[in-house]
């Protein structure tokens, strides 16, 4: 089982609220010739380069590495806080902290632990090393 | 009958559709190769194109696709009793939706991850791209004027949201600025935000806000849904021009909450926690006094019921954005299908709280369906009546319950009216711009007005009724549906396949809707007056027209393939590159 690698940042699919028929403010329905996101879309960006730093560097083989919107109530809190019980043994508590920082544009999870969280990492090499450091620490 | 029956029922139902009828699509009709080289891969960007594990891919489809508009088709097809409502919301799900929604994924995904717009363009035909932007412009009008009506019919029969509704907005602006300026994680502050926002519920039971039934303003006398319709389309316009980040965006982190707190609150008080006896469905299974005012079930049960059986909005997410994700595409049936199920399962609750909800809070379901015109314009108060009936199973009391799900409708909708009026802007640009009408592309302003004024004229005329509006939604959104089933039919043909499965839904769909929009031009043009005659008349009868446009397109598309079939290798045009 390969590593975890979450990236978490806004993704424009997400965007528009109300689901269905208000689900269209996206950058990709092929009906918005300007960015209606703006902000967002500079947020994908800057994690865009920490992705391609880091896939460059382990690869698919190394690591699973996935980008995962903070609002995917769904996937990410139960998979940052399954991850943190099953693949690192954490309490339930510690598992809990982790789902609280890790549920945030910027994060960087892996296996279940945060390594960074708050802003989007402005140096990807620093992430890199953080990851190779984290993946060189794990049993 | 017990509500929770009909649900396991369902469940099931849907768990056979996916175990069985998803794997014959995936396997003999789309033909997925677990080797292909998706888009995600080939262009692989870290930012638009990215492989993404399929649960993570499922949670962002799906709360793409759910929202409000699959409450509101069932909580008024029930007035024909719960169970054509739920054959058709079972059925239009497995085998129209399913096949619709991971078939434009599947499409997408062999055509560089391009839009159905764009797809439409490149399979069936040039025109085609006009046709669905004229489709968009008529369903967007429609979707901003009936949520607009949705909203305003809420805040008359329950007053009390209004508070918790008014207070969400500088509540968002707040998480908005915490997060976005602190940099902090969303998950806290959203929390905190929506425990806020049901912590003012009470203040709202205590402060209800009623406007006089009538008002005279400008000299002129209004109703109070046309007074709270002006002050949404006022609202929205505003909203719509102010940057994403500042409300849009901070609200989703507060609804994504709210989705799935609603879907707990009405399956678990389905089961009902704090009742010995189980809700039972008071509705009849087939209304034996359907009212004088009523439709004929067959066609328009399938129009009424668009969103929740099958929405040609779903084919929009799917293509071009879900397909730029998809890690193998095999993943396609999970997240495609899936999202389908989800969707369904909200129409689903809608018909429970409908059915069985409202005697919790006891109403008589037989006065609430008196009429159609009743049936229509309070549909969504009974989902919110039957939805505080499930939160009263749940120890919630009814005024806090009905108060919780009409806020979380209300929500919603008045998302999808910004988003919607935002979006009209560039549809309206565009159209614009193919028109050669230049003014259209430059002057902003003027573009919001438009896109504000016909909405805002088909919700303000209350001799438009809203029963009126809500079909010519429904029959927008399956013509939506039918040019992306053209789509992949026509696909599905072109790689020698059986295109049975797009071809079954979209001559269903095609005849109910061509069916509604005859029906409805006669008593529009023919037998309407007043706006009725010259508004929604000459709106049908555009609508007809595209209609038939595009059974034109796709009827010609399927001949031209039936030729070129036989002169091209298999999978020609997309052969498929392996990993």
């Amino acid at each position: 089982m390969r590593p975890r690698v979450l990236l978490v940042r806004e993704w424009d699919t997400q965007m528009g609220g109300s689901g269905c028929c208000g689900r269209l403010g996206g950058l990709d329905s092929g009906l918005c010739e300007v960015d209606p996101f703006p902000r967002a879309r500079a947020g994908m960006e800057r994690m865009g380069v920490v992705y391609r730093a880091l896939h460059e560097a382990l690869g698919d083989e190394r690591i699973e590495l996935t980008v995962v919107d903070p609002r995917n109530t769904v996937a990410l809190p139960p998979m940052i806080y399954r991850d943190a019980r099953r693949r690192r043994g954490m309490g339930r508590r510690d598992a809990l902290r982790q789902v609280r920082r890790g549920v945030g544009t910027g994060a960087v999870v892996v296996d279940g632990k945060v390594l960074h969280w708050g802003t989007i990492a402005e140096d990807p090499d620093s992430v890199v090393a953080a990851v190779l450091d984290e993946l060189a620490a794990s049993p | 009958m017990p509500a929770l029956a009909i649900a396991i029922v369902v469940f099931l139902l849907y768990g056979l559709g996916y175990r069985y009828y998803s794997k014959y699509l995936a396997e003999k009709v789309y033909g997925l190769e677990e080797q292909y080289l998706t888009p995600s891969h080939e262009f692989r960007d870290g930012v638009d194109f990215l492989p993404t594990n399929k649960h993570v891919l499922f949670g962002h489809h799906f709360t793409s696709v759910a929202g409000a508009a699959p409450i509101v088709g069932p909580a008024i097809a029930v007035v024909w009793g719960w169970l054509p409502a739920l054959i058709w919301v079972v059925l239009g799900t497995i085998f129209a939706s399913g096949a619709h929604d991971f078939g434009s994924i599947a499409v997408s995904v062999r055509h560089r991850a391009r839009n159905i717009g764009t797809l439409a363009q490149d399979v069936i035909s040039n025109r085609s791209r006009t046709l669905f932007l004229l489709i968009i412009f008529f369903l967007l009008t429609l979707v901003n004027a009936v949520f607009a009506i949705v909203i305003s019919n809420l805040f008359v029969g329950f007053p009390e949201v209004i508070i918790p509704i008014f207070v969400e907005i500088p509540l968002a602006i707040a998480v908005g600025q915490y997060v976005y300026r602190k940099q902090t994680p969303a998950l806290v502050p959203s929390l905190i935000g929506v425990a806020i926002l049901y912590a003012t519920i009470p203040l709202g039971n205590a402060v209800p806000i009623a406007l006089p039934e009538t008002m005279t303003i400008a000299g002129l006398e209004l109703q109070d849904v046309q007074v709270w319709v002006l002050i949404l389309f006022l609202y929205a316009g505003i909203a719509s021009r102010i940057p994403v980040w500042i409300l849009l965006q901070p609200r989703d982190y507060i609804n994504s909450h709210q989705l799935f707190i609603a879907l707990a609150v009405i399956f678990l008080g389905v089961i009902g926690f704090t009742q010995v006896v189980l809700p039972e469905m008071t509705a009849p299974a087939i209304n034996p006094d359907v009212p004088d005012d009523a439709p004929p079930m067959i066609p328009f049960l399938f129009v009424i019921i668009a969103c929740g059986a099958i929405s040609g909005f779903h084919s929009l997410v799917a293509s071009g954005t879900t397909a730029k994700q998809l890690d193998k595409e095999t993943d396609a049936r999970y997240v495609g299908y899936m999202g389908s199920l989800g969707e369904g399962s909200l129409a689903l609750g809608a018909i429970l709280a409908t059915g069985a909800g409202l005697a919790i809070v006891g109403m008589d379901w037989s006065e609430a369906y008196a009429s159609f015109e009743s049936a229509d314009a309070g549909a969504v108060g009974n989902f919110v009546e039957g939805v505080g009936g499930f939160g009263q199973n749940l120890g919630m009391t009814a005024a806090f319950a009905s108060t919780f799900a009409a806020l979380v409708v209300v929500s919603f909708a008045a998302t999808t009216l910004d988003t919607g009026l935002r979006l009209q802007r560039y549809v309206i640009q565009e159209i614009g711009g193919l028109a050669g009408i230049t003014v259209l592309r430059r002057n902003l302003a003027l573009v919001t007005v438009i896109a504000t004024l016909i909405p805002l004229a088909l919700a303000w005329f209350r001799d438009l009724a809203f029963e009126q509006l809500w079909q010519l939604f429904g029959t927008t959104n399956q013509l939506t549906a039918g040019l992306a089933l053209s789509v992949i039919a026509v696909w599905v043909f072109k790689r020698r396949r059986n295109p049975i499965a797009q071809i079954v839904p979209l001559v269903f769909l095609l005849v109910m809707t061509v069916s509604v929009l005859v029906i409805n031009t006669w008593s529009f043009v023919v037998e309407g007056e007043g706006l009725t005659q010259w508004l929604l008349g000459p709106m049908n009868v555009a609508i007809l027209v595209l209609a038939i446009w595009l059974v034109v397109e796709a009827v010609l598309s399927l001949i031209r393939m039936r030729g070129a079939r036989r002169e091209e290798p298999v999978d020609a045009p997309d052969a498929p590159s392996h990993q």
